[in-house]
């Protein structure tokens, strides 16, 4: 379809739109139209010195972003509109001198609902979880905790709406999706819903890509049985074509996904048992899914007293569901997780973390086993300490891995002190180190990051920090980086919703690698922001 | 000046303009419900910008407080799993982003956003540049916005190929380069052995594709997997094919497959596939095909194929089969 016939398409739904808005002004009782909004001007300066392979922006930049919100109260109810609006010349942020980033009207009744422009769709995730530039209409019935709720959603799905009005930024597929769902409440956490979508991608705008073509209906769920047992998930049937062009035949797919989520002890215990199975061809498009996976997994956690809690996780999960593939991939998966909050010392905390994971099948062979322990104490006096150690054992046989062991120290030291309502001043001092062992050769890296920052009230607020990163490596050449940065804000007139901010960073890099150079970038940046 | 741009921006203040001046007309409105919705898109992106804080300190923790465990649409253990995964191969340097808007469903709220990402792969110990566009979904769990699914370019857990399965791609999604960093030798001037020197105008008469700021080897936006064969070792009743699949494009790839079509004892054709998962930009991964039955009549008449069912793609679809 044409950029002509879209907007003209768009425009007829937006009149559709209009319409009923111009008699519910009728009757909207004397309310009036407001707007409100915020706008956030930005200046910016890269240099970059000593890397020429244009793989950094360099240049001065200006961006201009606002945000518009439109609005009337009616009788019962009330209408609006939301725009978004960018204008850049940094290509880092947009290709496009100018963009409507966001177009959202509404029309809202007791009942009815009605949206246009950017809307959006997240029901049965196994069905339908998209935004699309289209229409949507809302039907609800009886009260929010017992009900019936009826959605439909329609339109095409494009990144932009530079691309619709525009033919010439319009280089993604036109796909149109279409959907509705009904939710049937029966009371609060007891719900049962259906969606349905269809998915058609136009064969004339792929652009070299394959055109897809795809129908699917399915349930969700939400019961809570007692205080003890709750039951939820979602299944779906899809009829996809990935390539609706070639000779080959749709595919047909089952998906679903369960939870039983029990709490055998309300109050300390919980578990939730969850089971997954989505057929090798399950491709419905637009949906949270990842085809050719059995799982099952288990989450407990106990609250053993006050001071400690226990959590553990397992998993287990395969794919060849077909027997289609000549071997099976299987993961096994399992983390415990404590966590110990002394009453001896209070406003501190101490982890431990193990996790065991083994990957067997098609030559990837491979077992983890990693190991955390981490103490944060945060006493009223206003510092901070933490410290935390993980070690990481790797044992890969597939082909291209090799066996490491990684070792992760990292402290932390802070100090806060408020010295009024709303002046503060604040400074950290962090600390990391890495070593890994490994057949190709070692590596030990040591890093440091130091802070500090000012809050006066209202008026302003600035913050300075530096952090360094230096790797040392047998088999390659070591490096270091270099972070230095500036931070102020600044309200005029001590008000909030105004502020103007400058942000000045360099960066470092330096490698004893002679085909690497060393390179420098400087960054200035300074924006003005309002709300109204 | 570039006149569409003067035109599109002339339409954009006209618009602005109108709802402006629409808007002053009147004095008295009731603020309650409309700031509670000014309120949501506000908190999912200042969540958002948490988020991005904790990753960029590599806080597994902190970030894992800003998730929903309970309400998360995909698997929650590999997503955890592809977090600590970052963390331990990946040094995050920097991350600049760009929101691009927030989409509301009812009190859910879609947010895109534009990214950056700068790290230090700690297995090569290269410095990488990914750039991609993500869609997050946040839901409201007792006051607070959490996330609950991911979308798009992977932005987080990039570095586990288990969560790139669970990612569904979304329109728009950004030409994802993985650059590392390219010794350039002294002297050496844009030509067609170093694009990474030329500009917009000469670019594309050094065989290039100039897109993101650079000069490209491929077209935007698309994968290109090449198949070769390493070894073949077969017995009397059967056969294995060891291949190497190389993703040389400029976007991850899709899961897809990888099927050998021999001849066997019997005389008739037989074929023996395997699923492949999405292998990332630049990533070259080794594999074997088990061929049972398998005949070896002297090489060259058996093939193998990536992307045998073309699920993927590329920008060059004539490197897919090697012969053996």
């Amino acid at each position: 379809m044409s950029s002509v016939c879209k907007v003209l398409l768009f425009g007829s739904l937006v009149l559709l739109f209009l319409s009923p808005l111009a008699l519910a002004d009728e009757t909207s009782g004397g309310q009036s139209w407001q707007i409100h909004g915020n706008s956030e001007t930005i200046f910016g300066w890269h240099d970059v010195v000593g890397k020429s392979d244009g793989n950094l922006y360099e240049g001065t930049t200006g961006r201009q972003e606002l945000s518009l919100h439109l609005s009337k109260q009616l009788t019962k109810g009330r209408t609006g509109l939301d725009l978004r609006g960018r204008a850049t010349n940094d290509e880092q942020v947009d290709t496009s001198k100018a963009k409507l980033l966001l177009i959202h009207g509404y029309w809202q009744q007791d009942r009815i609902n009605f949206e246009f422009g950017d809307v959006a769709g997240s029901y049965n995730p196994l069905v339908l979880s998209a935004s699309v530039k289209g229409v949507k209409l809302n039907y609800r019935t009886g009260t929010r905790d017992h009900g019936m709720d009826y959605t439909f959603i329609g339109g095409l799905q494009k990144a932009s709406w530079e691309e619709l009005y525009d033919s010439r930024k319009d280089t993604s597929v036109d796909r149109y999706i279409g959907g509705l769902n009904g939710v049937w409440t029966h009371a609060p956490a007891q719900s049962i819903g259906a969606t349905f979508s269809v998915i058609k991608d136009d064969s004339t705008t792929t652009d070299g890509t394959d055109p897809a073509k795809a129908t699917t209906g399915g349930m969700d769920w939400k019961w809570r049985f007692n205080r003890y047992v709750s039951f939820k998930g979602e299944t779906a049937y899809t009829h996809t074509d990935l390539n609706s062009e070639d000779n080959e035949s749709a595919d047909n797919a089952w998906g679903v996904r369960m939870r039983l989520l029990t709490k055998p002890l309300p109050r300390s215990v919980r578990s939730n048992f969850s089971y997954e199975r989505l057929d090798p061809d399950y491709k419905p498009v637009v949906a949270s899914a990842s085809s050719d996976r059995e799982r099952f997994e288990n989450d407990t956690e106990w609250m053993i007293n006050r001071q400690f809690r226990l959590r553990t996780t397992l998993k287990y999960s395969h794919d060849n569901l077909d027997n289609q593939l000549v071997d099976t991939l299987t993961t096994r998966e399992g983390v415990l997780y404590l966590t110990y909050r002394p009453d001896w010392l209070k406003r501190s905390d101490l982890g431990l973390r193990a996790q065991f994971k083994t990957d067997n099948g098609r030559g990837s062979d491979k077992y983890m086993q990693v190991d955390e322990i981490n103490f944060n104490f945060r006493p009223k006096s206003g510092w901070r300490y933490g410290v935390s150690y993980i070690f990481t054992n790797i044992n890969d046989d597939s082909t291209s891995g090799e066996d490491q062991q990684i070792n992760t120290l990292r402290g932390t030291i802070g100090w806060k002190k408020r010295f009024s309502e709303d002046r503060m001043i604040r400074t950290t001092v962090q600390l990391d180190g890495h070593l890994i062992n490994r057949d190709s050769g070692d590596q030990q890296s040591y890093g440091g990051r130091i802070d500090f920052g000012y809050d006066a009230g209202n008026l302003w607020s600035t913050d300075l920090s530096a952090g360094t990163k230096n790797s040392y490596n047998d088999s390659s050449p070591d490096n270091t980086y270099v972070n230095y940065q500036f931070r102020a804000n600044y309200h005029p007139g001590e008000d909030r919703s105004k502020a103007i901010r400058l942000t000045a960073e360099r960066r470092e890099y330096d490698s004893d690698d002679i085909n690497s150079p060393d390179y420098q970038e400087h960054i200035v940046k300074l924006s003005y922001l309002f709300a109204f | 000046m570039n006149l569409n741009y003067v035109v599109k921006l002339c339409l954009m203040l006209i618009l602005v303009g109108f709802f402006t001046a629409t808007g002053f007309c009147a004095s008295s409105y009731d603020r309650e419900l409309i700031v509670k919705d000014k309120l949501r898109a506000d908190q999912v992106e200042s969540v958002f910008k948490k988020l991005m804080s904790a990753y960029e300190d590599e806080d597994a923790r902190g970030f894992l407080d800003l998730v929903s465990d309970e309400r998360f649409r995909q698997d929650y253990m590999t997503f955890t799993d592809a977090l600590y995964s970052d963390f331990r191969n990946y040094e995050i340097r920097q991350v600049d982003y760009w929101i691009d808007r927030v989409v509301s469903d009812h009190i859910k709220q879609f947010l895109y956003v534009k990214w950056e990402k700068r790290y230090e792969d700690l297995d090569s110990m290269e410095q990488r540049t990914t750039r991609g566009y993500s869609r997050f979904l946040f839901d409201e769990i007792d006051g607070k916005y959490l996330l609950v699914e991911l979308a798009g370019n992977p932005l987080f857990g990039g570095s586990l190929p288990e969560w790139l399965e669970e990612m569904p791609p979304i329109a728009g999604q950004e030409v994802v380069q993985q650059t590392p960093e390219i010794p350039i030798q002294p002297g050496a001037t844009c030509d067609g052995q170093h694009l990474s020197l030329c500009d917009g105008s000469n670019c594309s008469s050094n065989g290039g594709y100039w897109y993101a700021g650079t000069c490209n080897t491929v077209p935007a936006g698309q994968p290109d997997l090449a198949i070769t064969v390493i070894d073949v070792q077969y017995t009397s009743s059967d056969g294995t094919v060891y291949y190497e699949i190389e993703n040389s494009g400029t976007t991850p790839s899709t899961a897809c497959q990888v099927a050998a079509t021999y001849p066997t004892l019997s005389g008739a054709p037989a074929t023996a596939s395997d699923s492949v998962s999405p292998l990332a930009v630049g990533e070259i991964r080794s594999g074997s095909l088990y061929l049972p039955n398998y005949y070896y009549s002297g090489g060259g008449d058996a093939a193998i194929t990536i992307d045998s069912t073309h699920v993927v793609s590329e920008s060059n679809e004539s490197n897919n089969t090697a012969n053996f």
